[in-house]
């Protein structure tokens, strides 16, 4: 997915929870694993509010 | 601004399009030159300029002794891949405006479905190129990809879908059927095998809507006007070439304009065509498009202004790209039905129509645009 960040920037990364994605769908970040590494994914705010 | 005006497309040659040549790239671009020098008239020792574009797996220095070049005077590179492909034509017609060469050879030849497989993943790092590591650790790694991330929006904002992207697909593959040339000769595609084909980058891009890996190659030769006039043969005039990379460009990777659905850099390459070359859309009689996917096909008809934005869904499921209509385009198939040798075959078709030598001819056809999406040239037959 493409990203765009309230402070102003676009970035590509991958969203978790791919099944809720949607243009426009609010996403807040989730620090994952990758091999070893950690990076910035994104999951949707629905999703999120939803396991809270 | 002025046009390369004074330069014509001399000569043209090819090699076979096929999945198996069988043949080094150098025996293939040597093939595709040699063929492209004699249709010009003339001999190895006559050329004096040769221009490639980056991502070539032939080094100038080997094709000039393969072809007995006796004297180098202009060599040149256009840097971005496919994505500057028709660029080359503006370097050889600078080249030959300013009197630095009279005969400059263009090329292309590769192994890219038997040796190299151009579209699979490659982890390699490459440190001209640092920003590919921000999209390849989210697994970005192949062109379908890539791209069909810059594809979505421009799908989304004007309801294309995948079927609409069909619709290409199959007038594409109509023309590569009655195209010997084509690897699709005589295999026509139906939208509902287009719907079947399975997806790539869901919901985007379908198998079908991929161009293809090819092996072959092809050659140009483009030399003075006055050469052309003299020769005797059709003379295909290069009226304008252009391209035009505004800040915050990418190779592939259209991510970093505020609007995603942009085509800032199409619409202004379009306005520098259309001025130097004194036409306008209405008056182009067929167009080639560098469709390595088939959205860019829809995003390219609005950018350069065949129809409004958002109407190409229109202009192209009414067959206003096909035999008959307003503006055809890729007549030989294009890159998903006669061969993917980096677009540069797309550049043939559009010299072949203007000599009226094409498979499927347009009738009369005297001008013509070989578009990319960053650089692209406009032809006239005289």
């Amino acid at each position: 997915v493409l990203v765009d960040l309230e402070e102003g920037v676009r970035m590509a990364s991958n969203l978790v929870d791919a099944e809720n994605a949607a243009v426009g769908a609010p996403v807040t970040l989730e620090i994952g694993e990758m091999g070893g590494d950690l990076l910035p994914f994104f999951r949707t705010a629905a999703s999120k509010e939803a396991a809270a | 601004m002025n046009g390369p005006g004074r330069t014509a497309i001399l000569g043209v040659g090819q090699t076979p399009f096929t999945k198996a040549s069988g043949k080094s790239v150098l025996a293939l671009c040597t093939e595709a030159s040699r063929a492209a020098i004699a249709d010009a008239g003339l001999e190895p020792g006559d050329i004096d300029g040769m221009v490639t574009f980056t991502m070539d797996d032939n080094g100038e220095h080997a094709l000039q002794r393969a072809l007995g070049v006796s004297a180098l005077r202009w060599t040149g590179r256009v840097p971005f891949g496919g994505a500057g492909a028709y660029a080359t034509f503006q370097m050889a017609a600078a080249a030959i405006e300013s009197g630095m060469a009279n005969n400059v050879l263009i090329y292309r030849a590769f192994n890219e479905r038997s040796e190299t497989r151009f579209g699979q993943p490659k982890a390699f790092a490459d440190p001209s190129q640092p920003q590919r590591d921000l999209h390849r650790s989210f697994g970005l790694s192949t062109p379908a990809q890539v791209y069909a991330l810059w594809y979505r929006p421009y799908m989304d904002r004007y309801g294309v879908t995948n079927e609409d992207l069909g619709r290409y697909v199959v007038q594409a593959r109509d023309y590569a059927a009655t195209n010997p040339n084509a690897w699709f000769y005589e295999r026509p595609l139906s939208i509902e095998e287009h719907q079947e084909s399975r997806w790539i980058v869901e919901p985007v891009l379908r198998k079908l809507d991929c161009c293809q890996e090819s092996d072959g190659g092809v050659a140009f030769v483009v030399s003075s006007l006055d050469r052309a006039r003299a020769s005797g043969r059709p003379v295909v005039r290069m009226l304008a070439a252009d391209q035009l990379w505004s800040l915050g460009s990418e190779v592939m990777y259209h991510y970093y304009k505020p609007d995603l659905t942009s085509q800032e850099d199409t619409e202004r390459l379009a306005a520098a065509l259309w001025a130097k070359s004194g036409l306008s859309p209405a008056e182009i009689d067929v167009m080639t498009i560098y469709e390595n996917f088939s959205p860019i096909v829809h995003m390219s008809l609005d950018g350069f202004g065949f129809c409004k934005p958002g109407e190409s869904k229109d202009l192209i499921n009414s067959g206003g790209i096909g035999p008959g209509g307003v503006i055809p385009v890729n007549t030989n198939g294009g890159l998903l039905g006669e061969a993917y040798i980096h677009g540069m075959n797309n550049a043939l078709e559009g010299v072949r129509q203007l000599r009226g030598e094409a498979p499927n001819q347009v009738e009369g056809a005297r001008t013509a645009l070989v578009a990319g999406w960053h650089c692209a040239i406009v032809l006239a037959r005289e």
